[in-house]
């Protein structure tokens, strides 16, 4: 038990170290130096929440974690039985949370401990909740045409979700702040609406097939977010600055998760740390300026896009 | 010999299997094969315990099955993302042993273990998954849809692991392709719509196949 559980956390380390060098250095390393003016105040206005506020918080994100990850019927065969699986959630989940519980714990004891319990029950009684449907079932929405198949089949997967998301977005009557978050979920969706690829055969290529593809779905996301976006201007006038500056990103983001697509696109598998980049790269845009980093990129790869497809299936 | 007695499973309304009972020997293969959407896979999860008996017992050796006594090989097993092939291999063994016959596995199913799974195409995923599970020692052996996405030479290679090794090994595997069932199984379970299943035995296969050309004809188009 004990070097299987050393030889996950080890794969675990290498997984963080791959993810990072998928992204590419020179790509972190600009992140880096542009995110240290948020990071930094971002940080030390989390510590100065009331020390008792984490412990509600880690409690929520553990449940939700533990309830999301995918890995948990893999693990379970892995495991001889669920008292080594619960063991070795426990540690992950310390792990994890090391650097909450210990700064805690030099500052206040027994927050520290409070959060320490939570992650080791958290994993002790992971193993339970695994017998549980791994499959959903799916309504085709008709008026959708293939073209958009992407974002066809990202919704169809849970309409009602995307509804709700889609219409929170007018809650920016109420605040500006509430568009932004609105606009940040959106675009931290977007590797995932464009993480599915289309087969051989639905791929006909022609000259411009890329732009081809940024064109229709720039005009559809136009109409997705037109509404929020006019309310926003219209309630807001004042920070209606902000609000063209997320257009901007939303248009830029999705430049980018098209093109990067594209671009690493091979028939026999999907390239990793796709997601990763541009993951990055719309945290950067939320920086003042940022956008132009990702404007850049985003040039750069659409002609290496235009290229590979061409390459493939020309 | 695991036993299956009685098994009653439903989803919500819908009944898939009724007063279900099948019985599997040590040393012996057993396919199971049906159509898309009969229960194939639910009767595995059921077996492996990932989903909870409803009614009916799951007996192996005269005692309640335990879990950890299968190795299951999911249609689409799982593989963590920046996972290399040795990596996958070093978690699933459980000794030096089987780790060492999983890496010959693997080796000769042409797996460059060196590699990301992530740079994997399907059938090689499946080698490796297959690679890996079939080298624990374990006393049952489930294989949902082995051959899925796996090239011609390989299946070939999957079906000359089991049958040589299976020794004193329960194997239960499905697959949509006959002949690699018919060619390495001692019995076979046909399930059809409703939990209905046929039990054919190595000498009637032929009859299996009559029966399903004659599915085939009844169904013809024009």
């Amino acid at each position: 038990m004990i070097n299987k559980i050393i030889a996950l956390l080890r794969l675990r380390i290498w997984q963080i170290w791959r993810t990072l060098r998928s992204v590419g250095w020179g790509l972190l390393t600009i992140f880096l130096v542009i995110s240290i003016g948020f990071v930094f105040p971002f940080l030390h206005s989390v510590l100065n929440f009331p020390h008792l506020v984490t412990i509600p918080a880690t409690l929520f994100l553990m449940v939700i974690f533990d309830f999301y990850r995918k890995d948990k019927l893999f693990l379970r065969s892995v495991f001889k039985n669920h008292i080594s699986l619960s063991c070795y959630f426990s540690i992950e989940y310390i792990f994890l949370t090391l650097p909450v519980w210990l700064y805690q714990f030099f500052n206040h004891p027994l927050t520290g401990c409070s959060i320490l319990m939570i992650s080791i029950l958290t994993g002790f009684l992971s193993p339970v909740q695994i017998a549980r449907e791994q499959t959903t079932s799916k309504k085709t929405i008709k008026f959708a045409p293939l073209t958009y198949f992407e974002l066809k089949f990202f919704i169809e997967r849970n309409p009602l979700i995307w509804f709700l998301f889609w219409a929170a977005g007018f809650s920016s009557i109420i605040h500006i702040g509430l568009y932004i978050a609105w606009v940040f979920i959106l675009l931290m969706t977007l590797p995932e609406i464009f993480r599915y690829y289309e087969s051989r055969d639905m791929l006909h290529w022609k000259n411009g097939f890329v732009f081809d593809k940024i064109k229709k779905y720039t005009f559809i996301f136009m109409l997705i977010i037109l509404p929020q976006s006019l309310s926003s201007i219209y309630t807001h006038p004042q920070n209606y600055l902000i609000v063209l500056y997320t257009i901007i990103c939303i248009f830029s983001a999705l430049v980018l998760n098209i093109v990067l697509k594209y671009a690493s696109y091979t028939p026999i598998y999907h390239a990793s740390g796709i997601s990763n980049i541009s993951g990055i790269l719309t945290l950067i845009m939320l920086i003042p300026g940022g956008v132009l980093i990702t404007i850049g990129y985003s040039i750069w790869k659409y002609i290496i896009a235009e290229k590979n497809i061409r390459l493939l299936y020309a | 010999m695991l036993n299956i007695n009685g098994l009653h499973f439903t989803f919500g309304q819908k009944t898939i299997f009724t007063d279900l009972s099948l019985s599997f020997s040590s040393g012996q293969i057993t396919g199971i094969i049906g159509k898309n959407g009969v229960g194939k896979t639910t009767l595995f999860r059921i077996i492996t315990g990932i989903y909870r008996l409803q009614k009916g017992e799951i007996m192996w050796d005269g005692k309640k099955l335990h879990p950890s006594a299968i190795a299951f090989m999911p249609t689409e097993p799982y593989f963590y993302p920046f996972m290399k092939g040795m990596e996958y291999l070093d978690i699933v063994a459980n000794s030096e042993k089987e780790k060492k016959i999983s890496v010959d596995y693997a080796s000769v199913l042409d797996l460059p273990l060196d590699e990301l799974v992530d740079n994997y195409s399907t059938g090689m995923r499946k080698k490796l998954a297959f690679a890996a599970l079939f080298a624990l020692t374990k006393p049952i052996i489930i294989l949902d849809e082995p051959y899925n996405g796996v090239d011609l030479e390989s299946n070939e290679m999957i079906k000359h692991i089991i049958k040589t090794n299976k020794t004193d090994k329960i194997v239960i595997l499905s697959s949509h392709i006959l002949s690699t069932i018919t060619d390495i199984s001692q019995q076979i379970y046909h399930i059809t719509d409703g939990g209905h299943v046929t039990f054919y035995e190595n000498n009637r296969f032929n009859k299996l196949e009559e029966k399903l050309m004659q599915v085939v004809e009844s169904r013809k188009i024009g």
